[in-house]
């Protein structure tokens, strides 16, 4: 009798389990079809927009809007000097580049100070965000070919703490917050400040750019000459999953305006909004997504009528590690930055208050994001489990693992085809075939990685409190030329 | 041990093997259909180049072999004949259309009307009116900016159609077609605009505007009384960019605007010019503006304030805004050093103390 209860009990278990993963499944992939279909239309419409697009008289225009370039650096003394050159080259009439030399501890600063002839000057700041104090200064070159530059040198307080300096720094109307390390086309301003200045029914609060990867491009004096694809399985790896994520992910969100995160490599942002919002937050290391999630809080709860703009042109080249562990700690870090995000901002899932945001980005990236490497592991001990206790039928299982793969496979050549019929970045002939074998082996390179390092995001986000950012070791770009 | 042996999913299994079939199958094709791809884009783009540069030498030897003497030598009137069997495969007439516009816009002189006589001669004006006439907005927008780089004067009762046009890149072509061919007087479309004119509008206008070459001064007043917003603003950009000091009046009028922008950019204008009788009418409505417009006012008062204004200064020296007490602080400094000299130097605000030390040690900025 007992033992007939605990069959029924443990069948009923085991039931739940196969609909959730079932259900979980199919919402997955309905959920990535449809942001397949809406990142088509999307691209499509921008591409439409902007064929006939003149940038020239936004580079000499007398009213084009100021924008200040805030890039933190720690410990960049390797490449800082012509990461500042290539800040320095961007084509746009009416900006400055601050440096946030953030408490380095190499010699950053006096490479700046030689390179482009700079002068410590007195600089009344109005902390309208609070951040560390300043160390040595701020700075201006006393050549005025660099009159566009200032270097702060500040005591170390993290990324988030540097770039709210930079906005205390600011003067401008706009702030491109970036990575030093980015290489920028030259184009890049012109074309990320435009939709902030083409609504007239609503307020764009920020704008966000693809990230392409820059590992084995050939890049000369701070440009990029020549687009290659890397040798290295990793790279090419991520090169596949970034297109995967900017070109169909972030395309489709867009359309619908719901995108809650912006690369902290490169976005360009209201300042007075984000002043409003009290600037980026220094207690995540997520915080590139948490002042995305917190501005549009803000313009939600005042009623205002806001966007978040995307852009899909190829505008910001960064180098992507090819170390196994550097990868790991840098998803990690993304895993903890989404958690402590989503935890701190708890009250908009599910709260019609907050309309598409609180009912639509908020809970998928709560279920297909936070999360999805939970379930998949989960989903993995399911399958273990049932191995012991169950006589498995081997067909089921090889049929969903295959179905699970091929659709992957599939979504990775959906992102190949956007970028094949828009960008084609990788026009070099034979880099097609690596591109084919890129998406049947991603699976098992680099995906392996990106669950394990989630999972330990988990486990470090609840019991290692004291981990912060961790290493990420850049070898720099332009020695890397092809 | 199977201890739940009757749970067995014999339809999902066979879905699943179905999907996998299926699945497969697709992605060999995409597999070869990348490849068809890939060599298509390739042999495309080789294409093109190839026929962009035949049409880019033609047109310069068209261009070169202009004769006063003859209407038309023996090699215009082949490079005509060979430019309009272009013209029938769209790929084609689409080259030789941007090959036409990216020339134009780096020759000079006669070659210029020689150019345009040409585009009309070999039928691309057609081409063009029949853009206007398309369904699809981008075709449209592309029309209007072909008879605007060809100046095609007489296509402007087509394109006024489209000045109130509900996408913006349409109106946008429209509204640069006017200024591009008429000067001046093409600002006339602004008397029947009832929609927005964005930032970037106005950049692109503008940037039309400064190329405008005409002697005759801009008559900017009557669209400062527009009841369009959006043309408001526009014009109080031109005012600003060619001085038109005699404005004044309606400038200082529009500082008691019910829209906020045009408070501002008004606030704007006046401090460029440095009209002192601004600052009674701010003074009198300074408690109930925005942070934003008591910052414009302030910047109007570096500009203008003298010792009569001291006592409205002396008001905002412990404001709560930083950049208020700042530019009240340093104000006070410029147009009465004793009293500054006279005022406490230490505080309990410690912004008030920063500025201080600041503006004490004369670092200017």
């Amino acid at each position: 009798m007992v033992a007939m209860e605990f069959d029924h009990i443990l069948r009923n278990i085991l039931l739940t389990f196969h609909y959730f993963f079932l259900v979980f499944t199919v919402l997955i992939v309905g959920s990535y079809i449809i942001l397949a279909f809406l990142s088509s239309k999307e691209t499509k419409s921008y591409l439409k927009k902007n064929s006939f697009v003149n940038y020239k008289d936004l580079i000499t225009s007398s009213i084009a809007p100021s924008i200040s370039i805030i890039a933190p650096a720690y410990n960049e003394s390797l490449n800082i000097v012509e990461n500042v050159r290539s800040l320095l080259s961007t084509h746009y009439v009416n900006y400055d580049v601050i440096i946030v030399n953030d408490g380095s501890k190499d010699d950053s600063l006096e490479k700046l100070i030689k390179a482009y002839d700079l002068e410590h000057v007195e600089y009344l700041i109005d902390y309208k965000v609070p951040t560390q104090k300043l160390r040595a200064g701020v700075f201006k070159s006393k050549n005025p070919a660099f009159e566009k530059l200032t270097v702060v040198d500040k005591e170390n307080g993290g990324k988030a703490d540097a770039l709210n300096c930079g906005i205390n720094i600011s003067q401008s109307r706009y702030l491109a917050c970036i990575d030093v390390d980015c290489l920028l086309l030259e184009d890049s301003l012109q074309r990320m400040v435009k939709p902030f200045l083409e609504y007239t029914d609503r307020k764009v609060i920020a704008s966000g750019g693809v990230i392409r990867i820059a590992n084995s491009c050939k890049i000369v004096d701070g440009k990029l000459i020549e687009v290659n694809f890397p040798d290295k399985w990793l790279e090419r790896a991520q090169i596949l999953e970034y297109l995967r994520s900017f070109l169909l992910g972030r395309m489709a969100w867009a359309r619908l305006n719901g995108l809650l995160v912006i690369s902290g490599a490169f976005g360009l942002f209201d300042k007075e909004i984000a002043i409003e919002v009290g600037g980026y937050d220094t207690k995540t290391v997520g915080e590139d997504m948490e002042i995305i999630v917190r501005m549009r809080k803000y313009m939600e709860e005042r009623n205002l009528k806001y966007k978040v703009a995307y852009i899909p042109d190829p505008l910001c080249w960064t180098e992507a590690p090819d170390d196994k562990k550097i990868i790991i700690s840098q998803r990690n870090r993304w895993t903890r930055g989404t958690i402590e995000t989503l935890k701190m901002h708890r009250e908009i899932g599910l709260n019609p208050k907050y309309r598409l945001l609180g009912m639509l980005s908020f809970p998928y990236w709560f279920i297909f994001e936070r999360m999805a490497p939970l379930i998949e592991v989960t989903g993995m001990f399911y399958f273990i489990f049932l191995y012991f206790y169950q006589d498995l039928s081997w067909s089921f299982v090889i049929g969903l693992f295959l179905l699970a793969y091929l659709f992957s496979l599939l979504f990775s050549f959906v992102a190949i085809f956007t970028e094949e019929f828009t960008y084609h970045q990788y026009s070099k002939k034979g880099i097609g075939i690596k591109l084919v074998l890129t998406v049947f082996l991603e699976p098992f390179i680099l995906h392996p990685l990106v669950l394990y390092a989630a999972m330990r995001g988990n486990y470090d986000y609840y019991f290692n409190k004291k981990k912060k950012w961790g290493v990420m070791v850049r070898k720099g770009l332009t020695k890397k030329d092809a | 041990m199977n201890l739940i042996g009757y749970m067995e999913f014999p339809l999902i299994e066979t879905v699943i093997w179905t999907l996998v079939i299926l699945l497969s199958f697709i992605i060999l094709l995409l597999v070869f259909f990348l490849k068809i791809v890939r060599n298509n884009i390739r042999i495309k783009e080789a294409r093109n180049k190839k026929y962009t540069n035949i049409i880019e030498k033609l047109l310069v030897e068209f261009l070169y072999s202009e004769n006063e003497e003859v209407a038309l030598t023996n090699e215009q009137t082949s490079i005509i004949r060979y430019f309009k069997k272009g013209l029938s495969s769209k790929y084609k007439r689409k080259i030789i259309i941007n090959v036409f516009i990216k020339l134009s816009q780096e020759i000079s002189g006669n070659m210029i009307e020689t150019m345009h006589k040409l585009y009309d001669e070999i039928g691309l004006l057609k081409y063009a009116y029949k853009k206007l006439k398309s369904k699809k907005w981008n075709i449209v927008a592309l029309g209007i900016r072909d008879v605007r780089e060809f100046r095609v004067k007489k296509a402007q009762s087509y394109i006024k159609k489209f000045i109130n046009h509900p996408r913006e890149e349409v109106r946008r072509e429209a509204h640069l077609y006017f200024i591009d061919l008429f000067g001046y007087e093409g600002l006339d479309f602004l008397d029947n605009l009832k929609l927005p004119l964005s930032e970037w509008d106005q950049i692109q206008l503008l940037g039309k505007i400064e190329h405008i070459q005409n002697s005759e001064l801009l008559e900017a007043s009557k669209w400062l009384k527009s009841e369009n917003d959006y043309v408001v603003i526009f014009m109080l950009t031109i005012v600003k960019l060619y001085n038109r000091l005699e404005t004044k009046d309606i400038l200082l009028e529009k500082l008691t605007h019910h829209n906020i922008e045009i408070r501002l950019k008004a606030t704007e204008v006046l401090t460029h010019f440095n009209v002192v009788e601004a600052k009674d009418i701010l003074k009198l409505t300074f408690n109930t503006i925005s942070i934003k417009e008591q910052l414009a006012f302030f910047e109007l008062l570096e500009k203008t304030a003298t010792e009569e204004d001291t006592t409205f200064i002396i008001d905002h020296i412990s404001s709560l805004n930083f950049e208020i007490k700042h530019k009240a602080l340093r104000i006070l400094n410029s147009i009465n050093k004793n009293l500054y000299d006279k005022l406490e130097k230490t505080s309990d605000d410690e912004s008030y103390n920063e500025i201080i030390h600041f503006l004490d040690g004369s670092y200017g900025v």
